[in-house]
């Protein structure tokens, strides 16, 4: 160990492991972290050669003895290329090389393996990640999971002062871990260091050259003290080290390296060389191809050591001793010898008797980096690795090698979903266009084509092409199919999406047929899981989201009976479908809750695409319920959640819905702004399409333009109805009722409310025939239903309502009690200002027009303009906005924009 | 430390002599500054104070023989860990033992003194410490080399 104990003979000494000094508060607190089940454990940052590693070691050892089973991965540039390659070690081989269930295994259930692995330790397991800015994406979303539910205790190492991937920083932040920011050494701990160290005093002078270069940097002071040894200028004299000349030159840490990669003979070096690019090697190899001798030497210089390993079955790595230096060398390959290392090394580990099941992944890799053809079994499994794990961009490199050595209808689709996940929509179905003629059995041309219409329904927005792809290839089954029983289900489903996400969830049913029974056999059971796929959101969005719901409870529990084997990727796709299924049905609580958590769990997994799916959905709930800001904040997150690589139809929802959340909140420049962004996208996706309606109209409306508002709503409700998207209707035609043309939508809405079984769609029904017929108490009870679903804005407004015919009716008790009650609920708004609020204020109400044209005179709008817009008179318009300001005791127009919290804007 | 440091150290180490005063009195400042560490002792001290004066003087003399210093206060150090000691107590005995010094040795305690006990009791101190702690370091590739 330390020169402590020992002799303190010169440079031998020196050379050895140095003693870890001035970092016992700090590991202390670690300890206690670690022992702490509350929390899941540590990160340690700080800048290269502070001691980062040796800090982890040292906390490992005490966790080890306590008594707790621990393990080290090592996170570098070259092992960050496999998909959980750091951790691959530690992992059963069935998840690393993604077996079984033919790759198809998705993400969820290969994390849950993992973790279930590295739970499986006895006790809980004390995990040193060392370099985590470097680990692969894979493993971090394993690392995130684990810290999330606190089954293992990280220990985790990260270089401060660089830039960190999105989700190491998300993890950084989590509050379940114990931050640790390593400092420099202070003075005073520099010298103890030195003197425990070199094992005697230093000289005043050596200690304070030393010293101050060193900058409390141990392994810079461990360099520096090594090459002035060497160099003779540091020299022992009568039990005292002395400082005779002049340190090396070495300024920055980045240097260290420098002076001792010009002295390596060339032997050293190629050895070296070795482990900065292939990284780790095990030490019984390595003393194939390499002297003891030479080991042995290099040990004692202190650059190369025996990696510490947790069990005995895993075999000993060598490993450089620093990063840095590690970096150093890799900066002098050059790239013609890098190719040759690798594939050297690729050969080696091949023939190599001690090979691991694991290192099939790195050989496939160093390969792949050589430039050389890769066996492509191995390449299958990594590639469905990269797929299940979410990294596209590796997932497109194996599978783009893959099919260059072996092109079939498998690997066309597998770059095709790699494509289709990266935005990269064009390429996608040219690949899988030329893919069709490839050859491939049955599973394969159904998996391709699965993607493909994906690519051209959500990514090229080609509805019609989507359609007609997944039709042909329905009909081209006939009626005398003899292939698999299941594949007929598969293609109506997929047909089914394309309907479902044109906007025609009518279609889509037809397609889909009457519901399979749940059961009992493992093929009705597919049947029926199939059908939900895209039956749940068509069945909710038709008008039937009780009866949805239904169905995806059941489909959810039948998947998680039958496991995979069914050729959907997103593991979210029944949460999501029953979320809208919740939604359309008005459980807004529930929806609000689930959504939550499969955001949550999107964000961990790193996919992009849930989280935007998410968020549009809480987006959505806080627009139904009328809380402005939440519904501001959701819609925000999932722009920018879909903005990488900008997912055009889900970007036009969360437009739109922002744009209704802006102008709820009086924010009407930026509704506009909205509105443009969302004008200029292109158009052709139809789920949901005629909701996006709601943001100009909410705009007009706040500006006062309540009839053009208006008729933006009834096109759009026209649009939903002519698709079947019931639910959606009804929204549209609730709110253009809520806007003053009640009498425009009743009939309908009786008409969806009875056809459905939608409790939302009754409440809103109720509302709008109450209001029509102007029947106080059946207003209230609209209102008591409404804020009972939650829906607290229309809610508040059908009270408000309720106070008018009321106060008309001469009660102003009564009136008063159901005004105190419309603002019980206006408050829980969040700031959302509702066209009718103002009303409840005055102490004698307005009518529609009135309000209508006080709206439009509060925002600045001159009454010439506005009797123009309105087709009135302008003596008509300052009749009635004379009455405005008697019944509101206002006298000017300043003032009318004051009381209506409304400042006038420059276009009106 | 500089040989210079460990000189002041010593010299000071003798004038300060064999008092049973001065042990009563740091180890009432260490109670003063962290009353919560009263506890890891024995009630009574007696036994204590003589042992850890004399063992305090050994270890000053031995400053300038590190390895016979590393040996003992590893052991010391270890069985510290046993008491319950923990690092932030080091802290505390360092601070009390700097304010013992110095109400004792009055104006022969400059701040060169305090700065060589400073670096001497941080030295004992991490060396105390290292034998406390669990072994981290793993076997060597030379330790390998087949037979
Ligand atoms: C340079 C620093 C220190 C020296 C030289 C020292 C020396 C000693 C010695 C010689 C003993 C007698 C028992 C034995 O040899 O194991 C002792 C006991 C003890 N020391 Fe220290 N000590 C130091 C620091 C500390 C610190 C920081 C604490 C924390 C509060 C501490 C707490 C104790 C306790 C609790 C005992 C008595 C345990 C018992 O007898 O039950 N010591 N110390």
């Amino acid at each position: 160990m330390a020169a402590v104990g020992g002799s303190p003979g010169p440079a031998g000494a020196v050379l050895d492991r140095w003693p870890f000094v001035g970092r016992r508060l700090e590991l202390d607190s670690a300890l206690a972290t670690v022992r702490d089940p509350a929390h899941s454990g540590v990160l340690v940052a700080g800048a290269p050669g502070l001691g980062k590693t040796r800090f982890a070691q040292e906390l490992l050892a005490e966790a080890a003895a306590d008594g707790r089973p621990t393990a080290s991965a090592l996170a570098s540039a070259t092992v960050a290329t496999v998909p959980l390659g750091a951790l691959a070690h530690l992992l059963p081989t069935s998840v690393v090389l993604a077996e079984g269930d033919g790759g198809s295994l998705h993400a969820v259930r290969l994390l849950a393996l993992a973790r279930e692995a590295l739970a499986d330790a006895d006790g809980r397991l004390v995990l040193h990640v060392d370099d985590a800015h470097l680990l692969d994406a894979v493993s971090l979303t394993l690392l995130s999971q684990v810290v999330q539910d606190g089954s293992v205790s990280v220990v985790m190492t990260v270089r401060s002062g660089e830039p960190l991937p999105d989700a190491l920083d998300a993890l950084c932040r989590s509050d379940r871990l114990l931050r640790l920011d390593l400092a420099p050494l202070d003075p005073g701990s520099v010298d103890t260091l030195l003197h425990l160290a070199l094992g005697a005093p230093l000289d005043g002078r050596a200690a304070r050259a030393v010293t101050e270069v060193a900058a409390g940097n141990p392994l810079f002071l461990r360099e520096l003290v090594r090459a002035g040894i060497d160099s003779g200028a540091l020299t022992l004299v009568d039990g005292v080290w002395r400082l005779d000349g002049v340190l090396p030159p070495v300024r920055r840490v980045a240097e260290l390296y420098d002076g001792r990669l010009a002295a390596l003979d060339d032997e050293s070096r190629r050895l070296l060389e070795l482990l900065a690019v292939v990284g780790p090697v095990p030490l019984d190899l390595l003393a194939q191809i390499a002297p003891f001798d030479l080991l042995e030497r290099l040990e004692a210089e202190g650059v190369i050591e025996l990696e510490p390993t947790a069990r005995p079955d895993e075999p000993e790595l060598v490993r450089l001793s620093h990063p840095l230096f590690a970096e150093s060398l890799r900066a002098g390959v050059p790239s013609l010898r890098w190719r040759s290392i690798l594939a050297q090394h690729a050969d080696r580990v091949e023939g190599w008797p001690g090979r691991r099941p694991d290192d099939a992944l790195r050989i496939a890799s160093w390969r792949l980096d050589a430039g050389q053809p890769v066996d492509p079994a191995v390449l299958a499994s990594a590639a469905h690795l990269a797929r299940v794990s979410l990294d596209s961009a590796l997932a497109l490199r194996l599978a783009e090698a893959w099919h260059r050595s072996e092109p079939t209808m498998t690997t066309a689709a597998l770059c095709g979903e790699a494509l289709f996940e990266l935005g990269r929509w064009d390429e996608a179905e040219a690949v899988m266009h030329d893919g069709t003629s490839l050859p491939g059995d049955d599973p394969a041309r159904l998996k391709l084509g699965h993607v493909r219409t994906t690519n051209l329904l959500l990514g090229l927005l080609r509805p019609d092409d989507a359609r007609e792809s997944a039709r042909t290839e329905l009909e081209a089954l006939g009626a005398d199919w003899t292939g698999d029983p299941l594949t007929p289900a598969e293609l109506r489903s997929r047909v089914a999406i394309v309907e479902l996400f044109a906007g025609r969830p009518d279609d889509a049913l037809a397609v889909l047929g009457e519901l399979p029974p749940p059961g009992p056999d493992e093929h009705d059971a597919r049947c029926y899981v199939l059908w939900a796929i895209a039956g749940v959101q068509a069945l909710a969005l038709a008008g039937r989201p009780v009866a949805a719901v239904e169905v995806a409870r059941t489909a959810m529990a039948l998947h998680e009976r039958i496991g995979g084997g069914i050729g959907f990727t997103y593991h979210y796709a029944h949460r999501i479908a029953l979320l809208l299924a919740l939604q359309e049905a008005g459980e807004l609580t529930e929806a609000a809750a689930s959504a939550h958590e499969g955001f949550a769990a999107a964000v961990q997994v790193g996919s992009s695409l849930g989280q935007t799916w998410y968020a549009l959905e809480l987006g959505r709930n806080a627009l139904v319920r009328g809380t402005a800001a939440s519904a501001q904040r959701w819609f925000r997150e999932a722009l920018s959640a879909s903005a990488s690589p900008g997912w055009p139809g889900q970007r036009a929802l969360a437009l739109s819905g922002l744009a209704a959340g802006n102008a709820l909140v009086g924010d009407l420049d930026g509704a506009r702004a909205t509105v443009e962004r969302l004008t200029a996208l292109p158009g052709r996706f139809g789920f949901l399409e005629p909701e996006r309606a709601v943001g100009e109209a909410t705009l007009l409306a706040a500006e006062g333009r309540l009839a053009d508002a208006r008729a933006v709503l009834l096109a759009a409700a026209a649009r939903a109805a002519d698709g079947g998207q019931r639910t959606v209707e009804a929204r549209l035609c609730h709110e253009v009722a809520r806007l003053g043309g009640e009498r425009d939508v009743v009939e309908r809405m009786a008409r969806l409310a009875r056809d459905g079984d939608s409790p939302l769609v009754e409440a809103r029904h109720d509302h709008v025939a109450a209001a029509v017929a102007r029947d106080a108490d059946a207003l209230v009870a609209a209102a008591e239903r409404l804020e009972a679903l939650g829906c607290l804005l229309v809610a508040g407004e059908a009270y408000a309502s309720a106070a008018d015919l009321v106060r008309a009716a001469g009660d102003q008790r009564a009136a008063n009690g159901l005004s105190v009650r419309a603002t019980a609920c206006l408050d829980q708004c969040e700031g959302a200002r509702s066209p009718v609020r103002i009303t409840t204020d005055a102490v004698v109400p307005l009518t529609a027009r009135e309000r209508e044209i006080a709206l439009l005179a509060a925002s600045g709008v001159q009454s010439k303009e506005i009797a123009e817009r309105l087709y009135l008179s302008v003596r008509t318009v300052n009749n009635h906005l004379q009455n405005v300001y008697t019944k509101l005791g206002v006298s000017s127009r300043a003032e009318l924009a004051g009381v209506l919290d409304r400042g006038p804007t420059d276009d009106g | 430390m500089t040989p210079e440091q460990i000189e002041l150290v010593q010299s000071s180490m003798q004038e300060l002599g064999a008092g049973d005063d001065v042990v009563r009195r740091f180890y009432d400042r260490v109670f003063e500054l962290a009353p919560e560490t009263r506890s890891l002792f024995p009630d009574d001290m007696e036994e204590l104070r003589t042992g850890f004066l004399a063992t305090l003087t050994e270890l000053v003399a031995s400053l300038h023989e590190l390895p016979d210093l590393a040996l003992q206060s590893r052991a010391l150090g270890a069985r510290h860990r046993g008491y319950g000691v923990q690092a932030s107590h080091y802290a505390v005995v360092r601070a009390a033992l700097l304010d013992t010094l110095a109400s004792t040795l009055g104006d022969g305690f400059t701040p060169a003194h305090a700065a060589a006990w400073g670096q001497a009791y941080d030295l004992l101190a991490e060396v105390m410490q290292q034998g406390a702690a669990a072994s981290a370091g793993g076997p060597s590739i030379a330790s390998r080399r087949p037979r």
